[in-house]
């Protein structure tokens, strides 16, 4: 099933809504290749949070699928839906949502423990991931002694340990100066270029028109 | 796991502070009340016990037909910890003193068990060899016996040789001031020719065997003559011990369950509202991968670390309580129950917190509004 041509996650006739007969995304067809980084675009409301959580598992659509190579997913199991999550999903959230009462490093090995990584690997990787965002000094810090751009870079770094295959950002740059923003987005573009797939929604459209694809909702 | 939920654990200090402080006085409540009920329980049982609930006393007269004979049949009885046989009493006194007090001399026979034996009843300054009457220390006061041993003379004119020495058991009391004269029966069989007995007393092992060795005492008693005999058991006074016994273990146990229970529902409360203050950081955890078993797992090696904690202190203060107070201190395999006991109560407790926590959405503690 594996190969160049099956889009690495794909959305098929995905349905949702929150409220009986108003569908937030009706009938929604769409593919995320390897090596691309995708845009999410759209009015606040409009389901791109949503289509996110959805991609990401977290949220089960009324009806349609959702394929990870080839295979539907969002009809396995609840364990079965979260260790996909764990072994092959990025997740960069709207505000980072870091654990305050544990430490930078912490937060961004835990979820080791989830997919059954080494505890010493993951805190490898984590040190040559605080040190690539620039933020290594704030490793024994807590969340509440980071700035808000910092906090956003952990999130980074947690959604990149371990080389996920896909990587859903939710307004990764919402909270960040220009050239830390940059740096965010050329790190995801980074990691699409090693054979992921990256989706990121967004209101901004400066960082919308530099990406691979664009999914306007 | 026991990493991240250790490391859990002292994130929530306040929490964690107070699920260790909750099993800690789970079990100094539990271990301080049981040792207080125990010792309540002892003294109350002793004080039964010294009432001599485990004693069957059978008086009969020389000609009612019972004869040493009884004595082989009972020693193959199980539940049956002393057998007492004693002849027709002859009064005697001091052979010294012509006007002295009379106290009866009584053949015991033997060899028979029971602290009565006079090869194991006499004290340590008794010859070696049996002589020819051993008093008690009250019976050698009756008689004038100043200097340990002396001669008696019976109402019959005969002389006896005495040592004091003779240690009489609670159960056989009421026989004092007590002289015996221990006998080996040398009897082959021949009912005609086997000593009289007129005092036979039979201890139990237990206030429970007393009913049981009873019947069975009656039974090898049918054949003689009942209108000469007097059975007096303590069998009632063995059912008010088994009750009064038994109403104390059920308190005991009612006290313990009660102190469980109550410390568990704190536990859970505990875990209740650490779950939904932290239900953020649960909905985080599943929407990075975590599992709801493993989200359960986590919460409850964290309250099991936290457990051990809280027993180990709860054990060490309790202890320390107790030999400071001069209680009894409960034995190991107690300990023991009441540890795995906490920590079971405490896991139990922390379990449909755990629950909820697992079922915690994702989505809805991470979106913002």
């Amino acid at each position: 099933m594996t190969s160049a041509a099956v889009p690495l996650l794909a959305a098929s006739g995905l349905k949702f809504s929150y409220v009986v007969d108003n569908p937030i995304i009706d009938n929604l067809h769409v593919e995320f290749p390897r090596e691309t980084v995708t845009a999410l675009t759209g009015r606040s409301g409009t389901g791109k949070s949503t289509l996110l959580y959805i991609l990401g598992l977290m949220l089960r659509a009324s009806s349609g699928y959702v394929l990870y190579d080839g295979t539907p997913v969002n009809t396995l199991s609840d364990s079965g839906r979260a260790r996909l999550r764990a072994r092959h999903f990025g997740f960069v959230f709207q505000d980072a949502a870091l654990d305050p009462t544990r430490t930078v490093l912490d937060n961004i090995v835990e979820t080791a423990l989830y997919r059954g990584q080494s505890r010493k690997d993951a805190i490898t990787q984590a040190h040559a991931l605080l040190e690539r965002f620039d933020v290594q000094l704030r490793a024994s810090h807590k969340p509440g002694q980071i700035s808000g751009g910092q906090a956003q870079r952990i999130a980074l770094c947690r959604a990149l340990l371990a080389g996920p295959a896909v990587v859903l950002a939710d307004e990764p740059t919402g909270n960040l100066d220009p050239a830390t923003a940059q740096l965010v987005v050329s790190a995801l573009r980074s990691h699409a270029a090693t054979g992921a797939t990256v989706i990121i929604a967004t209101h901004d459209p400066n960082l919308a028109s530099s990406c691979d694809q664009h999914v306007s909702l | 796991m026991l990493r991240e939920a250790y490391a859990s654990a002292r994130s929530q200090v306040v929490a964690s502070l107070l699920t260790v402080a909750v099993v800690a006085g789970m079990c100094v409540a539990v271990l301080l009340t049981s040792a207080r009920t125990a010792a309540a329980q002892q003294a109350v049982i002793a004080h039964i016990d010294a009432l001599d609930t485990r004693s069957i006393v059978v008086r009969a007269d020389a000609s009612a037909g019972i004869s040493t004979e009884i004595i082989d049949q009972l020693q193959t009885v199980r539940g049956i910890a002393a057998i007492t046989a004693l002849g027709p009493p002859t009064d005697a006194h001091n052979a010294g003193i012509p006007d002295g007090t009379a106290v009866p001399i009584r053949p015991l026979y033997g060899a028979v068990t029971g602290l009565t034996d006079p090869h194991s009843s006499v004290g340590p300054g008794a010859p070696a060899r049996p002589p020819t009457a051993i008093a008690s220390p009250l019976a050698a006061l009756n008689l004038g016996l100043v200097d340990g041993q002396g001669g008696l003379l019976t109402e019959d004119g005969e002389g006896v040789a005495v040592t004091v020495g003779l240690r009489v058991p609670a159960y056989l009391a009421f026989l004092e001031p007590l002289v015996v004269r221990p006998v080996t029966v040398d009897w082959t069989g021949d009912t005609l020719d086997a000593p009289p007995v007129t005092v036979l007393v039979v201890l139990a092992t237990s206030p429970a065997e007393v009913a049981v060795v009873t019947r069975l005492l009656n039974g090898l008693l049918a054949g003689a003559d009942q209108s000469k005999i007097h059975l007096e058991t303590s069998a009632q006074l063995a059912a008010v011990r088994a009750v009064v016994n038994g109403e104390l273990n059920t308190y005991g146990r009612g006290t313990i369950l009660g102190i469980l229970a109550t410390s568990a529902a704190l536990t859970s409360i505990n875990l209740l509202a650490l779950v939904t203050m932290r239900r953020r950081d649960f909905g985080r955890r599943r929407a990075l991968g975590a599992t709801r078993m493993l989200i359960v797992t986590l919460l409850l090696t964290q309250v099991g670390i936290l457990a051990v904690t809280g027993v180990a202190a709860g054990i060490t203060i309790s202890v320390i309580t107790l030999n400071a107070t001069g209680n009894i201190t409960p034995p190991f395999t107690f300990i023991a129950a009441v540890s795995i006991t906490a920590i079971i109560a405490a896991l139990l407790a922390a379990l449909p917190p755990a629950l909820i926590a697992a079922r915690r959405d994702p989505l809805h503690e991470l979106r913002v509004p």
